[in-house]
């Protein structure tokens, strides 16, 4: 893509000779148009729009001169929610992201030695905001690809402005089915779908954990309500019975009526959809309650901050997860060990897994691609083979969606989470 | 299960009103919308958390109190200092200052504390109590009790004291206050101090029920500001009244119609209000003058 951006361009290329170059063809190009402006307009004075014109012709110029590849650092733009209630697992995907890319640029970089840059922005899981942090990446920073957007409404409305830009997409977060619906070939999912843990895992509800009767509480947005339709759906299909969805937004500080009314209708499981502060406020309220059922979360119910805000109340529960930083893959234990180096001791979450792989994954097919050109980028993107940290991944070919790595259920127990059961996502497209 | 909804719905509604009376006393007295009244609501709560947590780890009601103290200082400074400025001043500048000063005040809590959710540790058992197969926990009640407890106290400053008095005057007439001798300054300080001092209140005895986050006030001002009209801009009582059926009207309406439309219930009847009676339930219309 050629980006008409002479700041841009200059302020990376401080060589003195491509400098002389571009002032040397901007002075002979704007020379020229004004000598045959002034034959024609014979006598008059050279009016403003002559002059406008003249400056747009510079930049055109750069172009000319700015052919050759910049050597700089190459960019990639990620968004996520820094601030917000879920600022926090925002913060956490980017800790995963910088670790790729400070790995990345410790081996040697890419394309032959060329550093990546991560410019980060803050979409807050707004779409508008989102919108507008993925044009600044785009228009102003000129990055080559976008990792993110969180939220699937987000997600889904960076979706078209990347397309239009010709600008690969990636997310590692976004779960919601419909957003490789879409026939949006820039968009690429490394992650599995609400869909896909559905069908993983309702069967081995149904059967290894002889759940019948299921209530459903679920965040109020394409994620929560993707999630529970197509849980449902395959829970009903195996002869299950779904008793009620409730529906809560991501502001709410109080469950109890919801934890109420299912309560009532006395499930056996309860399937909930919600991140950290949600899921925490949820678990506490649920134990105060006294609701006894098997309980499924499915977002971040193994992290951290999770277990610290819910104590001793989470033991039992089951969250279903995309990644435990326990899994025993070699990939994944390099993964633990340096995040634990690089930020004081912590535990990387499945935000923080997520991003790390999808910043991998992109500066893989830049390499593969041997070129900054985004178009190019994302032909390399279609042919990923990486060796992620919970298995191989790999893209369907017209929906983009990763496959070929594990999907975990993990039970707390004694405010830990230990791994449960496993199943590895099908290709969808088979 | 409808006696589990109704306790349900007076834990929520006593934030509600705790946070809209207060709103109700800094916009009716000093006709100042105050937009970063939601962040005294999350100050209290993240200063709770610091004394009983950080700062010499004091137990739960000890930490609650100098938390009330240092909002009601902090409150008393911002008014002085910013709040004051403000009286008389057209729309635009208020609602300007005052979101500006709410963007601020979170962005420091999230600088100094950090987006983590973080829980209020609290002295009580986690177990709930069960009476008459109704679930609730101490924490809860205690919530529910010292809600309605302050209230009835304000309540009593207001109607029974001669500070309350003054408070009265100015509310309905700030020339003639100021006629009378009434420090009408002084009175501005205290009512925003009071006002702060209750949405403070209110995070410091959530917090223990909820998680604390920086954007917690935000949130919850939202309903604070729909509950002020609906109830009528000038009516403190009515903004408790208020508060305490809307937090019923969302425990029930979620609970038997649909949990789906649960904030939809305080806009409906907001627009319901506004279209049969602009000045509120228990607001007086008044001539503009």
């Amino acid at each position: 893509m050629v980006r008409l951006d002479a700041n841009n361009i200059l302020l990376k290329r401080t060589g003195g000779i491509e400098i002389l170059l571009f002032v040397l063809v901007c002075s002979v190009l704007g020379t020229v148009y004004l000598l045959i402006g002034g034959v024609s307009m014979k006598g008059k004075r050279v009016s403003l729009f002559t002059i406008a014109l003249f400056f747009l012709l510079i930049p055109l110029a750069t172009f000319a001169a700015g052919t050759q590849e910049p050597a700089g650092p190459i960019k990639i733009g990620v968004i996520q929610p820094l601030t917000g209630p879920i600022a926090f697992d925002g913060q956490s995907a980017v800790k995963g992201a910088e670790l790729a890319a400070k790995e990345i640029n410790a081996a040697g970089g890419i394309l032959g030695g060329r550093m990546i840059e991560l410019v980060v922005e803050d979409g807050a899981c707004v779409p508008a905001q989102s919108v507008s942090a993925a044009e600044k990446l785009i228009t102003k920073d000129g990055v080559v690809a976008i990792a993110g957007a969180f939220c699937s409404s987000s997600t889904g409305a960076v979706m078209p402005i990347a397309k239009a830009n010709g600008v690969p997409h990636v997310t590692g977060i976004s779960t919601s089915p419909t957003l490789t619906e879409q026939g949006n070939e820039y968009f690429f999912r490394a992650v599995g779908t609400s869909e896909l843990f559905a069908k993983a895992f309702a069967k081995a509800l149904k059967e290894q954990l002889k759940i019948n009767r299921i209530a459903y509480l679920a965040v109020n947005d394409d994620w929560g309500r993707g999630s529970t339709k197509a849980f449902s759906e395959a829970f009903a299909s195996l002869g299950g019975v779904n008793l009620t969805t409730e529906i809560f937004g991501m502001n709410d500080t109080d469950y109890y009526t919801y934890l109420s009314k299912i309560k009532s209708l006395n499930p056996d499981g309860l399937y909930i959809v919600g991140n950290t502060a949600n899921a925490a406020m949820i678990t506490n309220q649920l134990r105060e309650l006294g609701l006894t059922c098997a309980v499924f979360g499915e977002g971040a119910w193994t992290s951290d901050n999770y277990l610290n805000l819910t104590g001793t109340n989470s033991n039992g529960v089951y969250g279903v997860i995309e990644y435990l930083y326990t899994v025993d893959t070699e990939m994944n234990k390099k993964f633990v060990k340096h995040f634990q180096e690089t930020y004081s001791g912590a535990t990387p979450d499945k935000y923080s897994a997520s991003l790390y792989q999808v910043i991998y994954i992109i500066a893989q097919a830049i390499d593969r691609a041997g070129s900054t050109d985004p178009a190019k980028i994302q032909q390399a993107l279609k042919k990923t083979n990486y060796v992620g940290l919970s298995g191989p991944m790999m893209f369907s070919p017209t929906k983009n969606q990763a496959y070929g790595f594990n999907m975990y259920m993990a039970r707390i127990e004694n405010g830990k989470p230990v791994l449960a059961l496993s199943a590895p996502l099908e290709n969808p497209e088979k | 299960m409808f006696l589990q909804f109704i306790i349900n719905g007076l834990v929520v509604g006593s934030a509600y009103a705790l946070i809209a009376v207060g709103h109700t006393m800094i916009f009716g007295m000093m006709k100042i919308v105050n937009f970063a009244h939601g962040e005294l609501y999350m100050l209290g709560a993240f200063f709770t958390f610091t004394f009983v947590s950080y700062i010499l780890q004091l137990n739960y009601f000890l930490a609650l109190a100098i938390a009330m103290v240092l909002i009601i200082l902090f409150a008393a400074l911002t008014e002085r200092t910013m709040i004051s400025k403000l009286v008389g001043k057209d729309i635009m500048t208020t609602t300007l200052i005052t979101i500006g000063f709410s963007i601020f005040l979170q962005n420091i809590v999230q600088a100094v504390w950090g987006a983590n959710p973080r829980s209020l540790p609290h002295p009580f058992r986690k177990e709930p109590l069960e009476i008459a197969g109704i679930f609730i926990t101490v924490p809860r009640l205690l919530i529910i009790v010292i809600s309605i407890v302050v209230i009835i106290l304000l309540h009593l400053l207001i109607q029974k004291t001669k500070l309350g008095k003054a408070f009265r005057a100015t509310f309905q007439n700030r020339d003639s206050a100021l006629l009378a001798g009434i420090n009408v300054k002084f009175i501005y300080t205290l009512s925003y101090s009071l006002g702060s001092f209750l949405a403070a209140l209110a995070g410091g005895l959530l917090g223990m029920i909820y998680i604390i986050e920086p954007t917690m006030g935000a949130l919850a001002v939202g309903k604070a500001f729909t509950i002020v009209i609906v109830a009528g801009k000038r009516s403190y009582l009515g903004a408790i009244g208020v508060g305490y059926g809307l937090g019923l009207i969302e425990s029930l309406g979620a609970g038997y119609i649909s949990s789906e439309y649960k904030d939809a219930f305080a806009f409906v009847i907001l627009i319901i209000v506004l279209l049969l009676k602009p000045e509120g339930l228990f607001g007086k219309l008044r001539s503009q003058k």
